[in-house]
C-alpha cells in the first residue's frame, strides 16, 4: 500500500464519518431546541437559528387562519411574532414538543431535515399539536444552525375533541 | 491493512443503519401525504407483508388483517386505504428502531404509533418486524411483518376497546 493510497483511503472514510457526524448534530439540534423551547429558555432556542433565518409557517391543504400562520423574516421577527407570542412556561408543564422521523440529508455546510412534530401541550386546556418540519440548515463555525424553519400544521386540536372533529382550534 | 479494512466495515455498519432508519420514515412521509409511488418503492418486487395481532381472539378480525404476497397485492392494499394529500388522516409515528445489519440482509424492529382521524379519531399502536436486502446500493424491503396493540376510538382507549376494524 503506497502513501498515496493510504492518503485517499483515509481522506474518503473521513468523509464519510464527517456526514454521520453532521447527521447526528443536527438530530442533536433539534431534540435540543425542543427541551430549551419547553422549558421556557429562549436565549438558547434563539441560539440555534442564524440572525437572518427564515420561517414559515402553514396549514395543510388549505388557507384558513391558524396557531402562528405566517412568514417571519430574521430572529427578531421569529421571537417576537412566533416564540413570544405563546410563551412556554419555565416551571410548569405546557407542552413537550416530540420530535419524530427525521430524514436529514447533508450537503457540505448545508443540510435539509424533515421531521414530525407529535406533542401534548395545553396549560389551561389540554391539547395534542401535530405537524410536519422541513426544514434547511448551514453548519457556521463548525456549528449547525438553523436557516429555514418551515411547519406545516396537520392539526391542533383540544384534548376532549379529538382530530377527527376539530382540525385547527383558534387560539 | 486489516486496521482500514475494519474501519470501512465499520462505518458502512452505520451507514447501512441510518440508511434503513430513513428509508422507514421517508416511507411515512409517502404514505401520509398519499404518495403510492413513493410508499411501494421500498418493497421489493416479490416481497411479502403480514398483517396481524397481539394475541387475537379467534374468529376476530383485525384492521388490514391478512397475507399479502408481492408487490402487486401490497399495492392493493396500500391503495384501498391511502391518504390524503391535502388533509391530515394518518401520522406514522415510527419510533424505538432496532436495526441489525449483516452483509447485503437486514432486519429491523419499530414502534408504530398512529393518530389517525379518517371517519373518527383513532389511537393505532403496534410493532414492525422487517426484513431487507441491499439491491444495486438500495435498501428494499423483503418481508413486512406488522403486529397490532391496538386499534383503539379516541374517546374509548386501549383498555376498554382494543380493536376496532378499519377495513
Amino acid at each position: 500500500m503506497t502513501q498515496q493510497s493510504l492518503e485517499k483511503r483515509i481522506t474518503a472514510l473521513e468523509a464519510k464519518i464527517r456526514m454521520l457526524e453532521d447527521i447526528e448534530a443536527i438530530r442533536s439540534l433539534m431534540w435540543s431546541y425542543t427541551y430549551f423551547l419547553d422549558y421556557g429558555d429562549y436565549d438558547k432556542v434563539m441560539d440555534c437559528f442564524i440572525d437572518d433565518a427564515r420561517m414559515e409557517i402553514r396549514i395543510r391543504g388549505s388557507l384558513e387562519k391558524g396557531l402562528h400562520v405566517g412568514k417571519y423574516e430574521g430572529k427578531k421577527a421569529i421571537l417576537e411574532g412566533v416564540y413570544k407570542v405563546t410563551p412556554q412556561g419555565k416551571d410548569r408543564f405546557t407542552a413537550s414538543h416530540l420530535i419524530e422521523n427525521p430524514v436529514i440529508t447533508v450537503d457540505g455546510q448545508k443540510a435539509k431535515g424533515i421531521f414530525y412534530l407529535f406533542s401534548p401541550g395545553g396549560a389551561e386546556r389540554a391539547i395534542w399539536a401535530h405537524g410536519r418540519y422541513d426544514m434547511e440548515f448551514v453548519k457556521v463555525v463548525g456549528k449547525w444552525k438553523i436557516s429555514f424553519f418551515g411547519f406545516l400544521w396537520n392539526f391542533l386540536t383540544p384534548y376532549d375533541e379529538g382530530w377527527a372533529k376539530t382540525l385547527m382550534m383558534q387560539m | 491493512m486489516m486496521a482500514q479494512q475494519s474501519l470501512e466495515a465499520r462505518i458502512k455498519m452505520l451507514e447501512d443503519i441510518k440508511a434503513i432508519e430513513q428509508l422507514m420514515w421517508n416511507y411515512t412521509y409517502a404514505l401520509d401525504y398519499g404518495d403510492l409511488n413513493g410508499v411501494l418503492d421500498n418493497f421489493l418486487d416479490n416481497a411479502a407483508m403480514e398483517v396481524g395481532m397481539r394475541g387475537a381472539e379467534k374468529g376476530k378480525r383485525a384492521a388490514l388483517e391478512g397475507r399479502y404476497e408481492g408487490k402487486k397485492a401490497i399495492a392493493e392494499l396500500y391503495r384501498s386505504v391511502l391518504p390524503e394529500k391535502d388533509r391530515f388522516t394518518v401520522a406514522h409515528l415510527i419510533l424505538n428502531p432496532v436495526v441489525t445489519v449483516e452483509g447485503e440482509k437486514a432486519k429491523g424492529m419499530f414502534y408504530l404509533l398512529e393518530p389517525s382521524g379518517r371517519e373518527r379519531a383513532m389511537w393505532g399502536q403496534g410493532r414492525y418486524d422487517i426484513e431487507y436486502v441491499k439491491v444495486s446500493g438500495k435498501w428494499k424491503i423483503s418481508s413486512f411483518k406488522y403486529s397490532w396493540n391496538f386499534n383503539t376510538p379516541y374517546e374509548d382507549g386501549w383498555a376498554k376497546t382494543p380493536m376496532v376494524g378499519v377495513g
